[in-house]
């Protein structure tokens, strides 16, 4: 019975957990569904309905083309930024599983303060020195590379920190089983740390959208 | 093998010798890429430190000297940006760390922990801009055309007090999902024999939270409480969304604000200048939170 109760508390737990993370957007849902007079509706040239809304998806004039080409971007941008952090840092885990708690956690702690405290003051100074230089990368490329940057020293101290000491217990287990360390990070990887990389690589997309 | 270079760290030395005993020569890959990972995120540290030391200390003749860099901090609307400023920061960073840390122990308690559904969900509220979120809270909010309009009082959003408490709970309502994660992750991080384990040893849940789960949770707090009030201190673009036509709360009103709206109209010594005193202020909250983990772990060890 008691088992039960707490089964019931978990499900109600989780429905309220993703009545919090889905509050905005069911909102920003519902503006544009219902509400005249929002940008939506100029955007689409007409009266925000279902089937304006789902135009967005599958119409063939300009504006609905650029948003979803701004859509397919993001995904892009998110996925390989979330990508290459979450291998920085699980790397970056690994190594500094190694060293005394108290150090690495100084040493994580410093990277991630030295590189957050400037990092409001930091992007319009490297755009405005980024469009400076005579050699002009693509923009594409110049987005990616800010949003790594920014979000790098957070996953690697966080991932440090969240999963540090399971990394060093199964790269000992790993090791007994003879695997090299490419198979050992493929394994801590599919263990759990790998969850906590792909949500803050997300995150560098949103950072990123501070550009 | 041995991994001996005299220019490294002991410790670093000692942690690669490790790998290199666990894994031989395939660990020279670790070492690479997070030598590299500590380059790009120092290069991303200092560069922008240098840049606004260099244009605040060598332009500063641009503010009329130093009395007119005092003179600048010293203005009333950035002593108020920077109060507006600090106190979001501060308020989000305590509710963030309490809040979360009660949906992880929740979790726990219900046997969720490390269940992929919560991971999984946490990435939508961060695919949001701020703005948005700024636009949204403002949606439901707003005392004269919001949703809840009816259920909420006149002066809301208009008097500075409800004005920086709306910010601090749509800027948790943003980031609370990703601060349950780094708890719950702290939690699982412990692993299932010491759940069982602590299910056999402790009858009740409030033991094995003292116990257990709290001292765990200590170095996430810090992680928490760190990132909740950096993310505080720069909502200006949910703020200014979600305030703008409140009493006065515009674009003066917010010291990241200031700077970007500065920097725009080029004002590029002014804005160093401005981001200069706000990296000072920063630094004092953070570095006591760095000074708390070090006492805890100090204390663990």
């Amino acid at each position: 019975m008691r088992s039960e109760g707490r089964r019931l508390i978990a499900v109600a737990l989780l429905l309220l957990y993703i009545a919090i993370v889905s509050t905005v957007p069911m909102v920003l849902l519902w503006v544009a569904l219902k509400q005249p007079g929002i940008d939506l509706q100029v955007a689409l040239e007409g009266p925000s309905t279902f089937e304006t809304f789902m135009r967005l998806f599958n119409g063939t004039s300009t504006m609905e083309e650029s948003f979803r080409l701004a859509l397919k971007r993001s995904l892009v941008y998110a996925t390989l930024v979330a990508s290459i952090t979450t291998l920085l840092a699980t790397a970056y885990a690994l190594w500094a599983s190694g060293w005394p708690n108290k150090r690495a956690i100084s040493i994580s702690f410093t990277l991630l303060t030295l590189v957050l405290l400037p990092q409001t003051y930091l992007v319009l100074p490297m755009l405005g020195l980024l469009q400076e230089t005579p050699i002009q990368p693509p923009k594409a490329i110049t987005i990616m590379v800010l949003e790594c940057l920014v979000v790098l020293p957070l996953s690697a101290f966080a991932l440090y920190l969240l999963a540090g000491e399971h990394a060093r217990r199964l790269a000992n287990n790993t090791a007994l089983d003879s695997f090299n360390a490419l198979g050992a990070a493929h394994v801590i990887l599919r263990e759990g740390p790998i969850n906590i990389g792909i949500v803050f690589g997300s995150d560098g997309r949103q950072r990123g959208a501070i550009t | 093998m041995d991994y001996r270079k005299e220019a490294l760290p002991k410790v670093t030395i000692k942690a690669m010798n490790r790998l290199f005993h666990l894994f031989g020569d395939s660990a020279r890959w670790i070492s690479l890429v997070s030598w590299s990972a500590i380059i790009v995120a120092l290069a991303t540290a200092l560069a922008p430190l240098a840049f606004i030391l260099v244009v605040s200390f060598s332009e500063y003749h641009a503010l009329g000297g130093g009395d007119g860099l005092i003179a600048e901090w010293l203005d009333d609307r950035n002593v108020n940006a920077m109060g507006n400023s600090l106190a979001v920061g501060f308020g989000v960073a305590v509710l963030l760390t309490v809040i979360s840390i009660l949906a992880a122990l929740c979790f726990r308690w219900c046997n969720l922990t490390g269940h992929s559904t919560i991971y999984m969900l946490s990435i939508l509220p961060l695919t949001v801009p701020d703005y948005v979120f700024g636009v949204a809270g403002r949606v439901m909010f707003d005392p004269s055309v919001g949703l809840f309009a009816e259920w909420l009082p006149d002066s809301l959003l208009f008097d500075r007090t409800s004005a920086l408490l709306m910010v601090v709970a749509i800027t948790i309502l943003k980031w609370l999902p990703l601060m349950i994660v780094i708890a719950d992750a702290a939690i699982f991080a412990l692993g299932s024999p010491i759940f069982y384990q602590t299910m056999v040893d402790f009858t009740r849940f409030r033991r094995a939270v003292g116990l257990v789960f709290l001292p765990q949770l200590g170095k996430a707090t810090a992680l928490i409480a760190s990132l909740g009030f950096l993310i505080g201190f720069r909502q200006h673009e949910l703020a200014y969304e979600l305030t703008s036509s409140g009493a006065g709360f515009d674009a003066e009103m917010w010291s990241n604000r200031n700077y970007r709206v500065i920097f725009e109209f080029a004002g590029v010594a002014r804005a160093a200048a401005d981001g200069l005193l706000a990296l000072g202020v920063l630094f004092v909250p953070i570095r006591l939170i760095h000074m708390a983990t070090s006492w805890y772990l100090s204390n663990e060890e």
